[in-house]
C-alpha cells in the first residue's frame, strides 16, 4: 500500500531527492488516475500546483512524463482539477514541454493537453502563440497517429476567434489536418474533421468554402458511425455555421434524420445533445424544409424536454434550436409546436444564464405570433406578467425581444389576449418603452401599439384608449411628428397607428384622429422625403376619408384639404415616387372601398435577419391592395 | 454457371487443380512475415526474437513495447496487480482513465489476491477505500461489487458461493481485458492476420463450391487436399 | 484503364451514350453529342420521355462500378432520370419505370425500379448538381451520390445476372445533362467508395468461423509450428512448441537430423554438386530418385548443364549421348532436353537464348525437386500445411476471379498479408 496522500504531497517538494520525487509524482499518479475521489483529495490538498511547479523545472524526461501524466489526469473528469490545472498554470508548462527533445516527454505532453482541453473549461488558447501553435502544427504529421490526433484535439480548441484561426491558418494548420483527415481510423478523421470545422468556423473565405466542401462528406459519414464520436455534431454544427450553402448539402445526405435520431437515443450524453441541438438549429436556420424535416423527424418532445435540462450547455442549444425551428411560419401554424415550446420558454426566461433568456425570449416572439393555440398556452403559463416584468430588464436585448414578444402577441390578438395583455401590462410602462434608451426598444413600443389598435373595434378603441389613461393617441400623434427627431420608420409606423385608430374606431376613432391634432402632421408627411412615410400618410387620409358619401366624411376630407392634403395628393400622383403609392392615391380620390374592415396595417414580425419579417409585411399589404 | 445444381457445375480434376495450385507462387519471405506478425501480435516475444535470428525475418515493430504489454499481461497473470496498474500507466495513461470498467475489474483483482494471500484486514481496507466509491461512482458494477466483497465474508473464500472469483481463469480474463485495451490504445492490430487468411480460405472455398466441383481442403490443420467424390 | 470500376477490367467500360439505343419513336427528341444529352422534344407528356444508354454495359467483372451525370441545364420542369437499365428496356420512358431498370429522378428525388411509381429516396436535384451513381456488385446495390454526398442505397437485391448500362432519361424541354465515365475526375469519392464496399466485405469475411481446432488445441499454433519445422527453423519451432502449444508439441532430435540430412543433400545439388547429390538422396531414402522419374532425369540434366558450366563440351557430349538422351520420358523432359543441348551449339552457352539453365535459379530449382522427391518418398509433403493452405487460398480466389465473381476481385488477399500481392 502506499503511502498517506498528505505524506506524498509533502514528498513533492520537501526533500532535493530526485528519485524521491520522482516516486511520489508516480505514486499519486498510480492513485488517481480513473480514481475521482482520490482526485479530489490530492486537489484538495494543493497536490496540484506542486506537480505543475515540478514540470516547470528542467526536471528530466523521467519527472516531465510522470509530472505531465499526473496533471493530465487531474484535469479529467473532475471540475475542481481543471481549475487547478488551470489556476496553476499548467497548461502553459505542458505546451512547454511539447517542444522537448524527448519523444516520451511530447507524446506524455499531448495525452495530458488533451485531457485538460477535454473539458468546457479549458481556455481558449490564449497561450497558443508563435513555437506551441507551430509545434502544434508539426505534431498533425507526427508518425506516432496518437499523438497527431491529439495535436487536432489541441488545435480544435484553439479557433475561437478570427485571430486565433488566422494564427493556426498561417502556422500551416490546413494542410495537417487535411492530410489527418484521410486516415483509416474514425477517430483520427473525426478529430481532424473537429479541427477543421473549428478552424474554418465563420470564415467566408471562398477557399475555406471549399474546404468545408471536403470536410462535409466526412462529418456527415461519421455521423453514421455505429461507434459515434461525440463531438461529430458539434463539428458539424461549426462546419455549418455562417455557411448556407452547406446546409442544402448537408440535409441532402440526411444529416437532419440522423441527428435527430441521437435525441431519440436516451443514453444521449449532455455533450452530444449541445452538439446536436446546435447543429439542427443551425440546419434549420434558412430552409423551410429543413425545418418540415426536423419536425418530421419526431423529436419535439426531446427538444421540448431540452429546454429544461439540468445542463446550461443543453438549455442554450435547444433554445437555439427552437428558434430556428420557429422562424417558420407554416410550422407554428400547423402544429402544436408553439402551444408545446411556450411553456418551457417561459421557464427559460427565469434562467440563470442571460444568453438563455435573451434566445428564449427571441424564440416568443416568433412563437407567439398568429398562433392561437400558443398564445393561450402563453396565457396559461403564466407568461405574460413574465413578459411584462422583461420590458425593464437592465439587457436591452432582453427589453427589445419583450416588447416584441407582447408586440407579436396583439398582432391578430382574439378579444381575450387583448383583453389579457392590456391587464397585465401597465400603461407606464408603454411609456417606459416609447423613451428607452435603446432606439430599438422605442420602435417596438410604437409598433406595440399600433397593434392594439389594429383589427378591432370601436369598443376596443375605446377600451384602449381608456387603458392609456387617454393618452395613447397623444403619444402617436407625437412620434409622427415629422419636425420632431423621430426616425422615419417610426414616424411610418406611427402614422399606421393613427390610420388603425381611424379605421377600427369608426366614426368615433376618426373624430378621434381629426381632432388630435395629427392632420398637419399627416399632411406634412404626404410629401416626406421617406417612401415609407408618404405611403402611411396616403393610408391615413385614405381612412380619414371614409365612408364616401357620408357628410362627416365630406367636412374631413374638407378640413385635410384645407391643410393642403390635395394638394400634395396631386403632387404625388404627377411625380409618383412608387407606383404603389400612385395606385392608392388615386383610390384615396373618391373610389368606392372597404378598407375600413381591417385593411389597417397591424405591425407583425419576425425576429430580423429570417427574411421573413418582409414576408409578413408583404403579406398584410397584400390584404390592404385585395380589399380596396 | 451456378444454378445450384450439383450436375450443372463443371468439375475439375486433381490433377488439374495441382497444376493450378502450382501457378500460385508463395514467396518465402512473405509466408515469413506471416508467421512473425503472428508472433508479434500474440504477444510471444521469445520466439519472435529467435525466429528473427533464425530466418532474418524483421519483427516490424518494437518487441520491447510488446515485452511491456507482455510483462504487464503476466504481471496479472502472477497476481501481481499493483505492478500491472503502475506499468500500464506508464505506457499510457489513458487507459485506466478512460476504461471504467477495466479499471474496476483491476481493483476487483486486486482485492481478490489480497483475500488470496490471506491478508484480510488489508482487503477489507482496500475495499471500503478504493472499490466502495466505484461502485457509487458506477452503479452498473454494484451486483460486481457485492459479490467480491463477498469474498471477505467467508472463512474460506475457495469453498464459498463466490468462489469463481478465485479461480485462475479469473486472473486470465482480466489479464485478457487488460491486452486487448493496450493493444487497442496502440492502435495495433488486435488480430494476427493468420487467422484472416484462413478464415478467408473457408469463406472462399464455400464461395467457390456453388460454382465448381474441386479438390477442397477441409482439414486445416493437415492442409490435405481431398479430390470430390465421383459423379454419379 | 477506367476510373469508373475498382480495378482494369478485361471487358470495356461504357465511354459515352449510344445514339442509336434511343427508343423507337422517342429518340429523335434527344441530341446526343458523345457524353452530353439535351432534350428538344415537345416534352409535354409522360409519353413524350427519351432515354439514352451508354455504349457498354457495367464490366461484368467490376466490383464496384461508378459515374457521374452534372446536370448543365434542369429545363422547364427538370424531369431528370438517372440510373441503370438492361438492353432490353425500351427507352422511352424515364429510367426506373420498366422492369430491369432503375432510376433517381431530379424532380421529386424518388428512386424508381420497375415502375412508375417512385419511393421516397433522396433530395432532388436541379442545374449544377453532379449525381453520382454507385453500382456496387459486392452487395449488390445501388447508390446515388450528390455533389460527394452519399444518399445511401436506393435498390437493395439488384440481380447480377442483369447486364445493366448506364442510362438516363429527360423528359422537358432544354433539360440537358453531361455524363463522366471515368475520363475525369469525379467530384464523388471513388476510392472511398471502394475501401468501404471492400471494408464491409472483409468484416464479413472475417466473421467466418474457423472450424474447430488441431491436436494441440490452436490451430494457428499448430500450423506455425508445421511451417517452422518444414523449414528447419528449429529453435523457432522449439520456442512455438512450448510458448503458443504449451508443450503439446515438441522438435524431435530425430526430425531435426533427418532434415539436416535432406538439408545437406539439397546444398550439394545447389552447389553444382549433382552426383554427389544423388548418391546422397540414395543412401538417405533408397528408391526415392528411381520413382520419380522426372525429378530424375532433372538431376541428369543438371549434371549436363554442370559440365557445359565448366566448358567440359567434350565430356557434356559424351554424358548428353549416353545417359541424356535416352532418359527422356515425357514431353516436358524432351523440351528440357533440346534446350540443354542448344547450349552446345554457342561459343559463350551462357549468353545464348536458354543461358539461363545455366544460372543459380537453375540449380535451386533442381535441388528444390529433389528436396520434394525426398519428401513424398517418406510420405511427407513437399509444403507445410499452411503453405498448402495458402496456395488453395490463391488458387480458389483466382477461380472465382475468373467465374465473374465480384467479391472475390474485390477481397484484397494483401492487406492480410505482411507485403502487397502476394496471391494477385
Amino acid at each position: 500500500m502506499v503511502a498517506s496522500p498528505a505524506d506524498l504531497v509533502a514528498k513533492l517538494s520537501s526533500s532535493g531527492d530526485r528519485d524521491a520525487r520522482l516516486k511520489a509524482v508516480r505514486d499519486i499518479k498510480n492513485v488517481i488516475i480513473g480514481n475521482k475521489q482520490k482526485k479530489q483529495v490530492f486537489v484538495s490538498l494543493g497536490a496540484v500546483p506542486r506537480v505543475v511547479e515540478l514540470l516547470s523545472c528542467d526536471a528530466g524526461g523521467p519527472l516531465l512524463v510522470q509530472c505531465a501524466a499526473a496533471v493530465g489526469s487531474f484535469a479529467y473528469g473532475l471540475d475542481a482539477g481543471v481549475q487547478a490545472v488551470l489556476a496553476s498554470g499548467g497548461v502553459a508548462h505542458l505546451l512547454v514541454a511539447l517542444s522537448s527533445e524527448d519523444e516520451a516527454v511530447v507524446l506524455a505532453a499531448s495525452r495530458a493537453l488533451k485531457m485538460v482541453y477535454q473539458s468546457p473549461m479549458a481556455p481558449a488558447a490564449h497561450a497558443l502563440a508563435g513555437s506551441a501553435l507551430t509545434r502544434l502544427v508539426w505534431l498533425l504529421g507526427a508518425a506516432n497517429l496518437c499523438v497527431a490526433e491529439v495535436a487536432a484535439r489541441v488545435l480544435a480548441r484553439c479557433c475561437d476567434t478570427p485571430e486565433q484561426q488566422a494564427a493556426v491558418l498561417e502556422a500551416g494548420g490546413l494542410g495537417g489536418l487535411l492530410a489527418l483527415l484521410a486516415a483509416a481510423e474514425p477517430a483520427r478523421r473525426e478529430a481532424a474533421a473537429d479541427a477543421l470545422a473549428a478552424l474554418l468556423s465563420g470564415s467566408p473565405a471562398a477557399a475555406s468554402q471549399a474546404v468545408r466542401r471536403a470536410v462535409l462528406p466526412v462529418l456527415v459519414k461519421l455521423l453514421g458511425c455505429t461507434a459515434v464520436r461525440e463531438g461529430v455534431p458539434g463539428a458539424l454544427a461549426a462546419l455549418l455555421d455562417d455557411c448556407p450553402a452547406l446546409h442544402r448539402a448537408a440535409a441532402d445526405a440526411d444529416a437532419i434524420g440522423r441527428l435527430a435520431a441521437f435525441l431519440q437515443d436516451e443514453r444521449c450524453s449532455s455533450r452530444l445533445k449541445v452538439g446536436t441541438l446546435c447543429a439542427l438549429g443551425t440546419l434549420c436556420l434558412d430552409y423551410e424544409d429543413h425545418r418540415r424535416q426536423l419536425a418530421e423527424a419526431r423529436v419535439l418532445p426531446q427538444i421540448v424536454r431540452a429546454l429544461d435540462d439540468p445542463d446550461a450547455q443543453v438549455r442554450a442549444a435547444a433554445c437555439t434550436c427552437v428558434r430556428s425551428m420557429s422562424r417558420s411560419v407554416v410550422a407554428l401554424h400547423c402544429s402544436r409546436v408553439g402551444a408545446d415550446v411556450a411553456p418551457p420558454l417561459f421557464r427559460r426566461l427565469q434562467d440563470a444564464d442571460l444568453g438563455i433568456q435573451a434566445t428564449a425570449s427571441a424564440t416568443l416572439c416568433n412563437v407567439v405570433l398568429d398562433t392561437s393555440p400558443a398564445q393561450e398556452a402563453v396565457l396559461a403559463a403564466g407568461g405574460l406578467a413574465t413578459l411584462v416584468r422583461l420590458t425593464s430588464a437592465p439587457a436591452a436585448e432582453l427589453r427589445v425581444n419583450a416588447a416584441w414578444a407582447l408586440q407579436n402577441l396583439m398582432h391578430h390578438a382574439s378579444a381575450d389576449v387583448r383583453a389579457a395583455v392590456l391587464a397585465a401590462l401597465p400603461w407606464e410602462r408603454v411609456e417606459a418603452l416609447a423613451s428607452d434608451a435603446d432606439a430599438r426598444v422605442q420602435e417596438r413600443a410604437v409598433k406595440l401599439l399600433q397593434n392594439v389598435f389594429a383589427y378591432c373595434t370601436p369598443r376596443d378603441v375605446e377600451a384602449a384608449q381608456a387603458w392609456s389613461g387617454g393618452v395613447a393617441l397623444r403619444l402617436l400623434v407625437s412620434s409622427a411628428n415629422p419636425a420632431a427627431n423621430v426616425p422615419p420608420l417610426r414616424r411610418s409606423h406611427s402614422l399606421y397607428g393613427l390610420c388603425n385608430v381611424a379605421v377600427s374606431g369608426e366614426e368615433a376613432g376618426r373624430a378621434a384622429v381629426m381632432a388630435s391634432g395629427a392632420v398637419p402632421h399627416i399632411v406634412a408627411s404626404l410629401s416626406d422625403t421617406d417612401n415609407a412615410v408618404r405611403l402611411a400618410a396616403v393610408w391615413c387620409v385614405i381612412a380619414l376619408s371614409e365612408p364616401h358619401g357620408k357628410p362627416a366624411a365630406a367636412q374631413r376630407v374638407a378640413d385635410l384639404a384645407a391643410a393642403g392634403a390635395l394638394a400634395a395628393l396631386r403632387g404625388l400622383a404627377e411625380d409618383p415616387p412608387s407606383l404603389d403609392i400612385h395606385e392608392r392615391d388615386g383610390d384615396g380620390g373618391g373610389e368606392e372601398g372597404g378598407a375600413g374592415d381591417g385593411g389597417a396595417a397591424g405591425e407583425g414580425g419576425l425576429l430580423p435577419g429570417t427574411g421573413q419579417e418582409v414576408l409578413m409585411r408583404d403579406e398584410d399589404e397584400d390584404v390592404v391592395l385585395s380589399s380596396l | 454457371m451456378g444454378r445450384g445444381e450439383a450436375s450443372d457445375r463443371r468439375r475439375i480434376q486433381l490433377s488439374e487443380w495441382k497444376r493450378k495450385l502450382d501457378a500460385v507462387k508463395i514467396q518465402k519471405e512473405d509466408t515469413n512475415k506471416l508467421i512473425m506478425n503472428f508472433l508479434v501480435t500474440e504477444g510471444y516475444v521469445e520466439a519472435a526474437h529467435t525466429f528473427e535470428l533464425e530466418s532474418g525475418t524483421p519483427p516490424g515493430v518494437d518487441l520491447g513495447a510488446i515485452s511491456d504489454r507482455m510483462e504487464i499481461r503476466r504481471a496479472v497473470q502472477r497476481g501481481n496487480v499493483e505492478e500491472a496498474i503502475e506499468r500500464v500507466n506508464d505506457l499510457n495513461p489513458e487507459i485506466l482513465e478512460e476504461k471504467h470498467q477495466l479499471s474496476f475489474h483491476l481493483q476487483q483483482q486486486r482485492l481478490i489476491e489480497l483475500v488470496r494471500e490471506g491478508r484480510t484486514e488489508e482487503a477489507l481496507e482496500f475495499a471500503q477505500e478504493y472499490l466502495a466509491p466505484r461502485g457509487e461512482e458506477h452503479p452498473a458494477f454494484l451486483g460486481e461489487l457485492e459479490r467480491t466483497v463477498a469474498l471477505l465474508a467467508f472463512e474460506d473464500a475457495r469453498s464459498c458461493p463466490v468462489a469463481d472469483l478465485m479461480d485462475i481463469a479469473q486472473r486470465q480474463k482480466t489479464a485478457s481485458e487488460l491486452n486487448a485495451a493496450i493493444l487497442a490504445s496502440q492502435c495495433q492490430e488486435r488480430e494476427p492476420r493468420l487467422p484472416g487468411l484462413l478464415k478467408m480460405l473457408v469463406w472462399a472455398q464455400d464461395h467457390l463450391d456453388e460454382k465448381l466441383i474441386y479438390p477442397r481442403i477441409n482439414d486445416l490443420v493437415s492442409g490435405e487436399l481431398v479430390e470430390p467424390p465421383a459423379d454419379h | 484503364m477506367s476510373l469508373a470500376t475498382s480495378f482494369s477490367s478485361k471487358f470495356p467500360s461504357p465511354l459515352h451514350w449510344d445514339k442509336q439505343s434511343g427508343g423507337r419513336v422517342n429518340s429523335r427528341w434527344l441530341e446526343v453529342t458523345d457524353t452530353r444529352v439535351k432534350y428538344i422534344g415537345p416534352g409535354s407528356e409522360d409519353k413524350d420521355a427519351a432515354s439514352v444508354r451508354a455504349d457498354t454495359p457495367v464490366p461484368p467483372d467490376s466490383s464496384v462500378y461508378y459515374y457521374e451525370v452534372a446536370v448543365i441545364n434542369r429545363g422547364r420542369d427538370g424531369f431528370i432520370g438517372i440510373g441503370f437499365a438492361t438492353s432490353e428496356v425500351p427507352l422511352d420512358r424515364l429510367p426506373g419505370w420498366d422492369s430491369h431498370s432503375y432510376g433517381y429522378h431530379g424532380d421529386d428525388g424518388c428512386a424508381f425500379k420497375g415502375s412508375g411509381k417512385g419511393n421516397a429516396y433522396g433530395p432532388t436535384f436541379t442545374t449544377g448538381d453532379v449525381v453520382g451513381v454507385l453500382f456496387d456488385r459486392v452487395d449488390c446495390c445501388i447508390s446515388f451520390v450528390k455533389n460527394g454526398i452519399d444518399l445511401g442505397v436506393a435498390f437493395a437485391d439488384v440481380p447480377l445476372e442483369e447486364r445493366l448500362y448506364p442510362c438516363v432519361g429527360l423528359r422537358t424541354p432544354d433539360e440537358e445533362v453531361d455524363a463522366n465515365f471515368g475520363a475525369s475526375p469525379f467530384v464523388g469519392d471513388f476510392p472511398g467508395m471502394v475501401a468501404e464496399c471492400r471494408e464491409r466485405l472483409t468484416e464479413r469475411v472475417l466473421a467466418t468461423p474457423l472450424p474447430g481446432r488441431g491436436k494441440a488445441g490452436s490451430l494457428l499454433g499448430e500450423l506455425v509450428f508445421g511451417y517452422l519445422q518444414h523449414h528447419g527453423h528449429w529453435e523457432t519451432a522449439a520456442a512455438v512448441g512450448r510458448d503458443v502449444l504449451g508443450g503439446a508439441v515438441s522438435v524431435s532430435q530425430a526430425d531435426i537430423a533427418d532434415a539436416r540430412s535432406r538439408q545437406a543433400v539439397a546444398e550439394a545439388a545447389a552447389a553444382g554438386r549433382v552426383e554427389e547429390a544423388v548418391d546422397m538422396a540414395e543412401a538417405l531414402v533408397p528408391g526415392a530418385l528411381a520413382a520419380q522419374p522426372a525429378v530424375l532425369f532433372r538431376l541428369h540434366c543438371q549434371r549436363f548443364l554442370e559440365l557445359v558450366r565448366a566448358r567440359d563440351d567434350e565430356g557434356a557430349m559424351r554424358y548428353g549421348r549416353s545417359v541424356l538422351s535416352g532418359a527422356a520420358a515425357s514431353d516436358q523432359d524432351q523440351e528440357l532436353l533440346q534446350d540443354a543441348l542448344s547450349l552446345l551449339a554457342y561459343e559463350e552457352p551462357e549468353a545464348s537464348p536458354c543461358g539461363e539453365l545455366l544460372g543459380a535459379k537453375a540449380r535451386e530449382d533442381a535441388a528444390a525437386a529433389l528436396s520434394a522427391a525426398l519428401l513424398a518418398h517418406s510420405g511427407r509433403s513437399a509444403q507445410s500445411a499452411l503453405e498448402r493452405c495458402l496456395a488453395q487460398l490463391g488458387a480458389v480466389r483466382r477461380e472465382l476471379v475468373q467465374l465473374g465473381d465480384a467479391s472475390a476481385a474485390m477481397l484484397r488477399f494483401d492487406k492480410s498479408l505482411p507485403s502487397n500481392g502476394m496471391l494477385l
